[in-house]
């Protein structure tokens, strides 16, 4: 099955790229503004934070609760902000999404004017004292992005994830955390974060993609339009990411316990493959990863769920630009060393190629049903486009899909003779506290 | 011909079309051109509340989480389990159960018809053995354990348990390591025989798929099961007071800051159908003026760094028990409860802000539009509504119909501190 679903991407003066993609599927039109920077120590806490103070006000509607009201008149428009990271780029989403007005019983312009708040939050945010962002709203929203980074702790398995891929890459900049450092949030200055914002608008590339039941040539006149009021731009791209290394060096794999209260233990194991979205092997690597985790037929599922009841959650999962490969697993505290020792014999099982054949088709399958669906999803589309973008190569889904579609097991042996273990990361209860020292 | 029932909404030009079976069973289908994805449910109305009934006069008590178990359990056929098929087909397969349903869906883009064919054999098939309940103890225990560690759903379990009483809503659905260890082969069967009668289920597909073909597709593949007349079944629900159990609830867990979820337990419950989606509506409208994003309690709260953007509040509903939270992450867990109580005080006491009134409306039927273009949202929508005797196209209707009177009367007799429950998670 091939998906007739593609962005048509029109260049706008100023460097913004607009990416349209009709579908009278869907009942609104969503429009996300993605900016794309370099993930780094020095920037990576004030990027994070000013999505969130931006999205207080606009210099138009400076005030949150009229702003509130305002999306609320365009019939429950939603405006969203977020913040991701690929490798070593940080993605800053800015997101407005409208109902078809058809659908409300409406004449107005909803798009339209959904866009010019969109542009005027980005570009044109709420001004406080000697031409800096808002104070309070700053001061609020760092306290609020402390919050937020330290809440991380209130999820257990996201929290080992986390500790992982610290201990991985230490004081690399690919183990930051995309909401940035909590230590650096109290020196973070309204003026700052007017420079960070001066910074980010003027040299970031920006693409808008626009999904939804609309019409694409006058999406086009609707963006260019409200799109001239910005002045001109030099895009200076990110550095292109060069990948994390198949080596995990010496005195690996190593191993992390620590205590906490809690009534499960959450183990995370971490991967390197040294392979990434643009390489030869990506395709038999996703069909490794199928084979070995991401599914419920898949060996990890079979083996520490269904025959030995060891687990509820058991899971790979593989990142495209990383290629960093995760396994994680709910188990009682005790479990712990018989369920490194599964996963593990279940990865050299693949290495080997020691694959059913309806272990190879339901995965191929499961694949293809994974890349198919991502038409109904626009959010997936958006994620694919960029991951490609940051990895530098032209690939569609229905190419991937093609290539994937065409592993064989050969291939799928030797794409996982790739992946190798760099640090298993243990969260146990207190009970079982490791000795000190 | 057996009569075809068309829900339709002629503004958001969507319809859902339902049909019984011969069998009892009852299919409805709406049907989305374009979409990749086809995607089944077959959801039996037996939740985690349904631990004590009558079956043909004589009473039953089960362990708490028994629904839950069977679910897990029907899964199991003699050679393996039904995700096999499922990956065979490449269809993604899946259930749930919640207070009142359990649920077994699928998901695909190819290979619909036959998924859907699987999804009625296993269903209607059951295939229990001692052994694998066992091991299946074993599974369930860490699906327990890792909801322990959840402070987000521990605060809700422990709200259930101060606002009820003696309503079974009081019990995790997956019910405890405990009663879950209790659980036998006789007793499952017990459940299956009572509840997974087809006169008591409803499958609902959605996708860009054809009413006819799928009715035609599921009489055919239950014509293979011959089910006896369907049994007289009576749920066996305690006396529950109006009032709350306890007023307050207070435990600590590894978590960067408090958390508070505070209830109002609506003692005005028995309703369903078009009554119940009024009150509904009704209650989405007064808690999006008094608390929503755009009023001035909430933006005082924020302001004052009381909430943050986890705040969120919820009407949940059903036939014998329905409540109102008010849930989020706060530094003051007493200024959360004051500020909003003295905000519903406040509320009460004024008459109501008109200009909100229309606004509010106007937002929940953009949001209302939204919903449409998931099928997974859509379905999940459709069978807790059609449970209950609900339409998912009303709300629009019933939304321009309220009055301010109703809105004010439902503030009054609600959201009263009697009614009120606290539950705070705090950092150890």
């Amino acid at each position: 099955m091939t998906l007739q679903h593609r962005f048509s991407t029109t260049q706008l003066d100023g460097g913004t790229k607009l990416h349209v993609l009709v579908d009278n599927k869907f009942k609104t039109t969503a429009a996300t503004l993605v900016l794309q920077t370099t993930l780094s120590r020095d920037s990576v806490t004030r990027n994070a934070l000013l999505p969130r103070v931006i999205r207080r006000g606009t210099a138009r509607i400076p005030d949150t609760v009229q702003l509130e009201r305002r999306l609320e008149e365009l019939f429950g428009a939603s405006l969203d902000v977020g913040v991701s990271k690929k490798g070593l780029r940080q993605l800053l989403a800015f997101q407005v999404e409208v109902a078809e007005p058809a659908y409300v019983d409406s004449e107005q312009r909803l798009f339209r004017e959904g866009m010019e708040l969109l542009r005027d939050m980005v570009f044109q945010p709420a001004l406080g004292s000697g031409g800096a962002l808002r104070d309070d709203y700053v001061e609020q929203e760092k306290e609020n992005l402390r919050r937020l980074i330290e809440s991380l702790i209130d999820d257990k398995q996201a929290w080992a994830m986390r500790r992982c891929i610290e201990e991985m890459f230490h004081n690399d900049d690919i183990a930051l955390f995309k909401y940035g450092r909590a230590e650096d949030i109290s020196n973070i200055s309204a003026a700052d974060m007017k420079a960070c914002h001066g910074q980010l608008v003027s040299s970031c590339p920006i693409d808008v993609f626009v999904v939804g039941a609309c019409d694409e040539q006058s999406v086009i006149d609707d963006v260019t339009a409200v799109f001239s009021s910005v002045g001109p731009r030099v895009p200076v791209p990110p550095s292109p990411w060069q990948g994390c290394g198949a080596d995990p060096g010496p005195n690996r794999p190593r191993f992390v316990v620590e205590a906490m209260d809690v009534n499960q233990g959450n183990l995370v194991m971490g991967f390197r493959t040294g392979l990434r979205m643009s390489e030869r092997n990506w395709p038999a690597l996703m069909v490794a990863n199928g084979v070995f985790g991401r599914y419920s037929h898949s060996k990890l599922f079979q083996v520490v769920r269904e025959r030995e009841a060891l687990a509820y959650s058991v899971w790979s999962m593989l990142d495209p630009t990383t290629g960093l490969l995760w396994v994680t697993a709910g188990i009682d505290f005790e479990a712990k060393d018989r369920c490194v020792e599964l996963v593990q014999e279940e990865l050299e099982a693949v290495k080997r190629g020691n694959v059913r054949r309806v272990e190879l088709d339901n995965t191929l399958k499961g694949l293809a049903r994974d890349f198919a669906v991502m038409a109904d999803h626009p959010g997936s589309l958006i994620d694919f486009a960029l991951e490609a973008e940051v990895n530098n190569v032209e690939l569609s889904i229905d190419e991937l899909s093609r290539a994937v579609a065409a592993v064989t097991l050969d291939d799928v042996a030797h794409a996982a003779s790739s992946v190798s273990l760099d640090t298993v990361y243990f969260l146990t209860g207190e009970e079982d506290r490791p000795d000190e020292g | 011909m057996r009569d075809r029932l068309v829900i339709r909404s002629e503004h958001l030009r969507e319809q859902v079309v339902c049909e019984r079976l011969d069998s009892g069973l009852e299919v409805c289908t709406c049907s989305k051109p374009g979409f990749a994805k086809k995607y089944a449910l077959l959801a039996t109305r037996y939740g985690s509340n349904d631990v004590r009934f009558r079956v043909n006069g004589a009473e039953v008590d089960t362990p708490a989480g028994i629904a839950h178990f069977l679910e897990h359990k029907l899964f199991e056929e003699e050679e393996g389990s039904i995700d096999d098929v499922f990956a065979e087909l490449g269809a993604y397969s899946n259930a749930f159960t919640n207070y009142n349903t359990t649920a077994y869906l699928f998901s695909c883009t190819d290979e619909f018809e036959r998924s859907l064919k699987t999804l009625v054999d296993f269903v209607y098939r059951p295939h229990f053995t001692a052994e694998s309940v066992e091991r299946e103890k074993d599974i369930i225990e860490q699906e327990i354990r890792m909801g322990d560690d959840q402070p987000g759903w521990q605060i809700v379990s422990e709200l259930m348990k101060s606002m009820y009483h003696a309503h079974p809503v009081r019990h995790d659905i997956a019910g405890t390591v405990e009663s879950v260890r209790a659980i036998s082969v006789d007793v499952l069967n017990k459940c299956y025989s009572t509840f997974y009668h087809p006169s008591n289920m409803t499958l609902f597909a959605v996708g860009d798929i054809e009413h006819g073909r799928v009715v035609d597709l599921v009489a055919g593949e239950m014509e293979r099961f011959t089910h006896g007349p369907a049994p007289e079944v009576e749920r066996v629900r305690p006396f529950e007071p109006g009032t709350v159990a306890r007023a307050r609830h207070t435990r600590k867990m590894a978590v960067s800051r408090p958390l508070v979820c505070m209830g109002f337990k609506d003692a005005d419950v028995g309703y369903a159908g078009e009554k119940l989606s009024r009150k509904v509506v009704t209650c989405e409208i007064l808690l999006s003026i008094l608390a929503g994003r755009s009023s001035d309690l909430f933006m005082s709260m924020y302001n004052d760094g009381i909430i943050d953007t986890s705040f969120s509040w919820d009407y949940s509903f059903d036939r014998d028990y329905a409540m109102v939270t008010f849930d989020g992450r706060t530094p003051e867990p007493e200024a959360f409860v004051q500020r909003l109580v003295d905000g519903i005080g406040q509320f009460r006491r004024t008459a109501l802000d008109l200009e909100a009134f229309e606004r509010v409306r106007r937002m929940l039927a953009g949001t209302w539009v939204r919903e449409f273009n998931s099928l997974e949202a859509i379905t999940y929508q459709f069978i807790d509504y059609h449970f209950l005797d609900m339409s998912i196209f009303d709300r629009v209707r019933i939304a321009s119909s309220v009055t301010e009177q109703e809105v004010k009367a439902m503030a009054e007799k609600l959201l009263n501190e009697p009614n009120m429950s606290v539950s705070v998670v705090m950092p150890a």
